[in-house]
């Protein structure tokens, strides 16, 4: 009853927040509540034009608006892969937001844990076809001309379901967060700075669409 | 006269203090390296330590050790996980010459795993980069062999299904990386360091890297930088 009644209580989203299943351990509630404690902070005076469409201002209300008008309930899930630390399984119910034991097992900077929690809450929006990955063109290469491969299987992603072909998917809209997040918090330690940019430059690979990554470049790469 | 007498002394001491640090640096560094790291330094005109071989700033040359505390800080953070704690730009935003080598300890001490942990220790000493100790710290970790699982470093994970691999690599490199950025950071702050060299030189190396994300960072200092 208590864990039912438990929420991710952060008092300035105007929403109500998403409740907890009972078997999520305590480490588990309480790292996803610092988190979104930490970009619920979030404040700036600037965003860019993409954010502005998908987020509104960078802006911790903003977020945890975001966040808590897709995500309802959170529960915990292998998420079918070893490594996964969060995912949304449709079938399942698009609201809800599974979390793995590697949420606090696998040391991960913060940031990373809020891209990949932000890339899933944009998997729950049924009416966009919950943002499903578009599949990695063939050949898919980094700038350098090598191909992207996974770093677990060595496995070329060409022909992959791994890659968005618009900024406003999954990749897509969770770099664009932290990429603005890099250039424009106000507030945030050094440190999130820093690793939200690098996350953010990393995963613009994924967007192989080149109208929509030449729209992303154009939003927050070129000055 | 008075005056001019410490400020002799200040400047005798720093030199001193220097010569120390980067004797133990330069026992791993190239012998071409090193030569261009004989070249005096510049430093700002109102530093406390006028010496032509230093180049610690002001900050960090007039704070004293607080060892304990910042370590204390440090393992807080750690413990709460929480990268945007505010003691990060304060308490912890810059370290002396001690403090450094009591992370560098630190650094060592952490599994190979903690790969938050070990980067958090590389972004605190390689935000301030002053001696030649600190770049050679920034290198033995730019150059630590790759961690290839989360559980297990010396252990692959076979993992097909894994959507959020593009993350995963960053934060097996993440040590690696946050080196990386440090010497990018030193090289477009100090142009014409004369430890410039010896920062490139870590920068191609990495370059070479197998780890197509590692190669990638350093590619692109290098090409911002030359
Ligand atoms: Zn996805």
């Amino acid at each position: 009853m208590i864990g039912l009644l438990t929420v991710l209580s952060i008092a300035i989203s105007a929403v109500a927040a998403p409740v907890f299943d009972n078997n999520v351990p305590a480490e588990i509630r309480q790292q996803i509540v610092t988190d979104m404690n930490a970009v619920g902070s979030i404040s700036s005076a600037q965003a860019s034009g993409l954010h502005q469409h998908i987020f509104g201002p960078v802006l911790g209300k903003a977020y945890l608006n975001f966040f808590d008008t897709r995500i309802k309930k959170i529960g915990m899930s292998s998420c079918g892969s070893a490594n996964a630390v969060a995912c949304v399984i449709p079938f399942l119910g698009s609201n809800k937001m599974w979390l793995t034991q590697n949420y606090i097992k696998f040391s991960h900077p913060q940031i990373a844990r809020s891209m990949v929690v932000f890339h899933e809450a944009r998997h729950s929006e049924v009416k966009n076809g919950n943002w499903g990955h578009a599949t990695c063109p063939t050949p898919f290469n980094d700038p350098n001309g090598n191909p992207i491969k996974s770093i677990w299987t060595g496995a070329e992603l060409a022909g992959q379901p791994a890659c968005d072909i618009t900024p406003f998917g999954s990749y897509g809209s969770s770099l664009i967060m932290l990429k603005n997040i890099s250039k424009f918090c106000t507030n945030c330690s050094e440190k999130v700075r820093m690793d939200a940019g690098i996350y953010a430059d990393d995963q613009l690979k994924r967007v192989t669409n080149q109208q929509a990554y030449s729209a992303i470049r154009q939003d927050l790469y070129i000055r | 006269m008075k005056k001019a007498l410490i400020l002799l002394l200040l400047v005798v001491c720093g030199f001193y203090i220097f010569s120390r640090s980067s004797q133990t640096a330069k026992a791993v560094l190239s012998e071409a390296t090193t030569a261009a790291l004989e070249e005096p330094v510049r430093v700002p005109s109102n530093s406390v330590l006028e010496s032509k071989n230093s180049f610690l700033p002001p900050q960090e040359a007039a704070a004293n050790s607080n060892v304990e505390l910042k370590l204390g800080i440090f393992e807080d953070i750690v413990l709460s996980k929480n990268d945007n704690d505010p003691r990060l730009d304060s308490n912890l935003k810059y370290l002396n010459t001690e403090e450094k080598q009591a992370f560098m300890k630190k650094y060592f001490e952490q599994k190979k795993e903690s790969l938050n942990e070990r980067g958090l220790i590389v972004f605190l000493i390689g935000r301030n980069i002053s001696s030649l100790n600190d770049l050679s710290f920034i290198k033995n970790v730019a150059q630590e062999p790759e961690c290839k699982s989360f559980e297990h470093c010396e252990k692959t994970h076979n993992d097909p299904k894994d959507e959020h691999a593009g993350v995963d690599g960053i934060t097996l490199a993440y040590p690696q990386i946050v080196a990386l950025k440090a010497i990018g950071n030193y090289l477009k702050s100090n142009p014409s360091a004369q430890s410039r060299a010896f920062a490139l030189e870590i920068a191609a190396t990495a370059s070479n890297s197998k780890n197509s994300k590692i190669k990638s960072i350093a590619e692109d200092i290098l090409s911002n930088s030359l």
